[in-house]
């Protein structure tokens, strides 16, 4: 059990943090958390403790599919709910104002965006450029060649780029 | 340029935005890449904006996991009665599967057989001394076998000496040396005797 403690203390945050981009609510994201770490517990005796990181990717990222299947509608909620100012400022250069909120914007637009993406590009995005997992480590966790992994990597950043291109032009009209 | 190079040019362009940000275009690719970018704003902008948003893709902030998460968590697999007990075989498999305990029973292994080999040497020398009188009479046999096997190799060499080659060899060459010394045949007891 102690061991186990540590585990979840040491592997909590990067399982809330993929969920919450993956989902884009809080809530939602504790309660995948919570539900992968207790599955963490009901394996807990089978599992190879090398490959961990890889089965929490997995479980994590399967889970947020499922809950994503539940809802249909769930990322047209969460844009029309709107969940300003629940992100955390992670800006480390401040040049002014106005160009800060004007980050923040996009921030925003980008996590919003983030979760209309359709799987495995949204989850590939998550743990490659958000959680900075190397190349070999998502091939792992999701099960895909190398290959295809940088190359859904690439796609998904494309299709970033033209759904952020998207909202704003919407925003602006 | 006609417009329809031009957007050909932009097309190809677009599609290599991703790796020429990751640094994996090639280096022809590359030159052509950033040429284009040279003559055509559009291009440069999508670059731009491809740049801003990778940045702040990029520094998205970690989330941190509530602490209520995990004693929720906590509390209910501390009631939980559905876990499987740990047996302490299938534990002990489950550490052989994953490979735990591959490399103390791999030395284990090696120690058992240095030991063993150590073992039966020690053995071997104690109860294998050889005594001079049954050196003296394998050396005996040893010379009689030497002398029985050169005693076969010779009579062999001369049999097929005799058998083989002297009528295939020596006594041809020996006509033609008689024919060209004195234009006669060999004589008649060699041809006899052979």
């Amino acid at each position: 059990m102690k061991e186990f403690r540590r585990i979840v203390d040491q592997h909590r945050h990067r399982v809330y943090t993929f969920a919450f981009y993956s989902l884009g609510s809080h809530e939602e994201a504790e309660d995948v958390t919570q539900e992968v770490l207790i599955r963490l517990w009901q394996n807990w005796t089978k599992l190879d403790r090398r490959r961990l990181p890889a089965w929490l990717s997995r479980v994590t990222r399967n889970a947020c599919v499922d809950r994503a299947r539940q809802r249909r509608a769930y990322s047209l909620r969460v844009v029309a709910g709107g969940l300003g100012g629940e992100m955390s400022d992670g800006v480390s250069v401040e040049p002014s104002p106005e160009a800060q909120a004007e980050t923040k914007e996009l921030r925003e637009h980008i996590r919003r965006a983030l979760t209309k993406i359709e799987e495995p590009y949204r989850s590939i995005m998550i743990l490659r450029e958000i959680q900075e997992m190397k190349y070999e480590e998502i091939a792992g966790a999701l099960d895909l060649p190398l290959n295809t992994v940088k190359s859904y990597l690439h796609r998904g950043r494309r299709m970033l780029r033209d759904q952020l291109k998207e909202t704003l032009s919407y925003d602006r009209a | 340029m006609t417009g329809h190079d031009e957007k050909t040019r932009c097309e190809w362009l677009r599609d290599r935005i991703e790796p020429y940000l990751d640094g994996e275009l090639a280096a022809i690719d590359t030159t052509v890449f950033e040429s284009h970018l040279g003559v055509c704003a559009h291009c440069s902008e999508e670059l731009e904006l491809a740049k801003r948003v990778l940045g702040e893709l990029r520094s998205l902030p970690a989330e941190r996991c509530p602490d209520t998460v995990t004693s929720t968590v906590f509390e209910t697999i501390g009631s939980d009665q559905t876990r499987p007990t740990e047996n302490p075989i299938r534990r002990w498999l489950t550490g052989w599967r994953h490979g735990q305990l591959r490399p103390a029973l791999v030395g284990l292994f090696v120690l058992i057989v240095t030991v063993s080999a150590v073992l039966v040497a020690r053995h071997h020398r104690s109860t294998n001394r050889i005594t001079p009188e049954e050196m003296a009479k394998a050396e005996a046999e040893l010379r009689w076998t030497l002398a029985l096997v050169g005693d076969v190799g010779r009579r062999t060499g001369l049999t097929v000496r005799d058998d083989v080659l002297g009528e295939r060899v020596v006594r041809p060459m020996r006509r033609a040396v008689f024919s060209v010394l004195d234009g006669g045949s060999e004589p008649a007891s060699k041809n006899n005797g052979g």
